[in-house]
């Protein structure tokens, strides 16, 4: 064989196994987000049950109250876990159900003008963070209630999308103007960190 | 070297071939020697023109408000397209465009709108708009429909009926007005909320006195030869109308309100072609018999969907247009849905008004008591059919498909059928074809997929000679720009052309598509029957047979959509080998928006196919 030919065909096979492991780490890289984003469903999850029962057992005395407020950070944390991907496939119910303004809005493209009450983690922050979350306390379990509902109905479908390396890369660019202007400004904490300008 | 550079090659097509998500180099050369197996595409019987345009086209106006006779721009959000044939043959007829909007002009007139134009057919297949001048003197090409010296302004002008017997045109104010703040918005709408003294042939109605909003949300009939409006039709009630049919004895008129509920309506006239005297009725299922309700009672016409309710007529989920297929009068109309419908109608049940069976069943389907649980969803809505010799109807279309889990890869639905709104009927080579427009409530819930946050409308055909059609039986004949819904789509009287209109764009797209506008697709003379299929030929049981394990594909030369015998990730290349496009978990491709030349196609295996696309 020409040496000239096999110094190419040398070369040639480092080059393409130097590109497959690029490959497989791109790979291994897609199956560590994946499996984050269905551990971070799971835990969230769990976080939404104890939010609920604490809802339910919210009573006048302070540990009951700060058991709610330690339940509602929890689950918001462990939302943040997972958000960039929920918030990147299904913007429209993440903000309808799980993360929108704690403001009432106008239900879209319909024929008339139809108000929704909101619901979902800003809202319960809100009702959450008073003095005395305890008047409220039938509100509260029912949006507890509506949201534990909501996210199972989203973790369901949302933990089967094969997801893709675009997505990714989408989702985390998206979620880093979410973390300035509604997590460090303390925009979707309306109860517990009041929005602020930075 | 030639021989050692293809063992080269399929090395790296091996390494390559490891993973499920492949990454396609940006750049690729084809080796000498190797040849790729060649598909053509060959060019599409069908062509786009662009014939009107909001905010660009200037329309002639009346005097009105104390302005002389005019021009302007045209109102943009079109919406409901009329054609009117001319009987002498001379052009093609008259084509009239509703403008969905409250908006003020000085010249046009308040409220919403309508532009009218003349259209013929050139000898290059597409479509002329003709010069024209109108007995009140005013000539030019487009021409501003008179409300407000005629009929009063008009709000929202949505559907409309587009008569199939004569070409009679009506416009429908559809978004139902319950205040004059709601018109009058701040000024920019309609700025005279004095009350409103009607001047009209529809008996009884002659010098009534309303609330100037009570003037908004009637079917309103226009000349579009003269581009005037003649009547509000006071007697087919005061409803948030979106379409319509006469059918063909020129007596009947089916009326479609978009509200939950929605109470399929039907006017019968006294005598046929005088719509000016007859009677009201609603659509009630459970009646024994004929299954129609009248709902016309003296001062009931402000509101007759009240007395639909005490008459216990059938609910819908926001009717919106209305069709007929000329070959069996049957009659098709959209029910578009609402997500959570409950709260819209479980007083009106409790009043009187009944559930649909479809809908019971479906609630039964989704594990709730009833369409009036809060947990009940629709979020695709359907297609109808009413059968008029048996006053049956049953769901024609369900939107969809729905998944509670996101589906495997290889279940991924090629068709997406979501929240229909136009509807029309077209005759193509001979046979009847619905032709769908989607207007998406939303894009959660498979209405786009993960991660699409554009609502993209699509343009669908449906052959009405299928007894129960599937979402795979649609064929997919457009879609419009970012933002826009379709709507609008109707036939030209020769059947050569579909005029569609691409409404309310994102403002990014580049002109004219930044703007509502009215496109014509010509050529479906020489679309036939057989070749207007959009289904996957690999999936046929036909083609089965034959395949090999090979990547092959196949290009519809119509849809401009390249089928492919395995769901894949896809790459394709142009002439230069440059990357210009990647899909992944796909069996299908859509090249409408590729310009003519060669193209290469790569598989997550590597697998290389020559694409010319003509």
């Amino acid at each position: 064989m020409n040496k000239k030919i096999l110094t190419a065909t040398i070369l040639f096979l480092s080059l393409f196994s130097f590109l497959s492991f690029q490959e497989n780490e791109a790979a291994i890289a897609l199956e560590e987000v994946s499996k984050q984003f269905s551990d971070g469903l799971d835990e969230l999850e769990l976080a939404v049950e104890d939010l609920v029962f604490a809802a339910e057992n919210l009573s006048e005395s302070p540990a009951a109250k700060i058991a709610l407020q330690e339940a509602i950070v929890n689950t918001r944390l462990s939302y943040k876990k997972t958000e960039y991907l929920t918030a990147y496939f299904d913007p429209y119910n993440t903000k309808k159900n799980i993360n929108g303004a704690p403001l009432p809005s106008v239900e879209p493209n319909v024929p008339e003008v139809v108000v929704i009450e909101p619901a979902g983690l800003q809202v319960l922050d809100e009702m959450i963070f008073t003095d005395a979350p305890f008047a409220e306390k039938e509100a509260i379990g029912a949006l507890a209630k509506q949201f534990a509902m909501d996210f199972k109905t989203l973790r369901k479908y949302q933990s089967n999308i094969s997801i893709e390396h675009r997505h990714v890369f989408e989702a985390m660019r998206q979620q880093l103007v979410r973390i300035f202007t509604l997590g460090v400004t303390g925009f979707d904490t309306p109860g517990s960190v009041k929005p602020r300008r930075l | 070297m030639t021989k050692k550079f293809s063992l080269l090659f399929a090395l790296a097509v091996l390494c390559l071939s490891i993973n499920a998500q492949t990454l396609f180099d940006e750049e690729i050369s084809i080796p000498t020697g190797y040849t790729p197996e060649e598909f053509v595409l060959p060019p599409s019987p069908l062509t786009t023109q662009v014939l009107f345009v909001g905010s660009t086209d200037l329309v002639q106006t009346t005097a009105t408000y104390g302005n002389p006779a005019g021009e302007t721009v045209a109102k943009e959000w079109h919406d409901f397209i009329g054609v009117t044939p001319d009987q002498t043959g001379q052009s093609l007829g008259w084509v009239s465009v509703n403008h969905e909007m409250i908006f003020a002009d000085d010249l046009l007139g308040d409220g919403g709108g309508m532009t009218t134009f003349k259209i013929a057919r050139a000898d290059d297949g597409s479509i002329e708009i003709l010069d024209q001048t109108l007995a009140d003197g005013r000539s030019g090409k487009f021409f501003n429909v008179d409300f407000v010296n005629t009929v009063g302004e008009t709000g929202m002008n949505c559907g409309g009926i587009n008569s199939i017997v004569d070409g009679r045109i009506w416009t429908a104010e559809e978004w139902f007005r319950r205040d004059n703040e709601s018109i009058y918005r701040d000024g920019d709408g309609v700025r005279d909320t004095s009350d409103f003294t009607v001047s009209s042939d529809v008996p009884g109605w002659d010098g009534v006195n309303l609330r100037r909003y009570e003037n908004f949300n009637w079917m309103v009939e226009i000349d579009p030869r003269e581009a005037v409006a003649i009547r509000k039709q006071y007697n087919w009630g005061r409803q948030p109308f979106e379409g319509g049919v006469v059918e063909p004895g020129n007596q009947i008129v089916y009326l479609g309100p978009d509200a939950t509920p929605g109470f399929f309506g039907m006017f019968v006239a006294s005598s046929p072609g005088d719509f000016t005297k007859g009677t009201l009725f609603a659509y009630k299922h459970d009646k024994p018999g004929w299954p129609w309700v009248p709902i016309w009672e003296p001062g009931s016409l402000l509101n007759p969907s009240d007395y639909a309710v005490q008459k216990g007529a059938t609910m819908f989920n926001r009717i919106e247009w209305v069709a007929i297929n000329p070959v069996n009068n049957f009659i098709y109309f959209t029910e578009t849905g609402r997500d959570n419908p409950a709260g819209r109608w479980a007083d009106e049940n409790a009043e009187g008004a009944v559930h649909h069976p479809a809908h019971i069943a479906r609630a039964a389907a989704q594990g709730v008591g009833s369409p009036n649980d809060p947990a009940y969803w629709d979020y695709y809505g359907r297609i109808w059919e009413y059968d008029p010799r048996t006053g049956a109807t049953r769901v024609y279309l369900e939107g969809g498909p729905y998944f509670a889990d996101s589906p495997a890869e290889a279940d991924y639905p090629n068709k997406h059928l979501s929240n229909p709104d136009g509807l029309n009927v077209m005759m193509i080579d001979g046979k009847p074809f619905l032709v769908i427009n989607e207007d998406l409530n939303g894009t959660s819930n498979g209405r786009t997929p993960a991660g699409i946050s554009n609502r993209l409308c699509e343009l669908y055909l449906l052959d009405l000679s299928l007894t129960n059609p599937t979402i795979d039986d649609l064929i997919r004949i457009g879609a419009v720009p970012k933002g826009a819904e379709v709507t609008g789509a109707v036939a030209t009287t020769d059947g050569k052309s579909l005029l569609v209109n691409s409404q309310h764009p994102s403002t990014d797209n580049p002109f004219p598509w930044n703007h509502s506008l009215t496109l014509a697709i010509n050529g479906f003379d020489q679309v036939s029957y057989d070749n207007l299929s959009d289904k996957n030929p690999f999936q046929e049981l036909s083609y089965k047979g034959e395949q090999s394990d090979a990547f092959s594909i196949y290009p519809n030369p119509t849809s401009r959509r390249v089928f492919m015998n395995e769901t894949t990730d896809v790459a394709l290349y142009d002439a230069n080998g440059k990357r210009i496009l990647v899909k992944r978990n796909t069996n299908e491709l859509d090249v409408s928006g590729l310009s003519k030349g060669f193209y290469y196609l790569q598989n997550a295996e590597g697998e290389m196919l020559k694409l010319s696309i003509q």
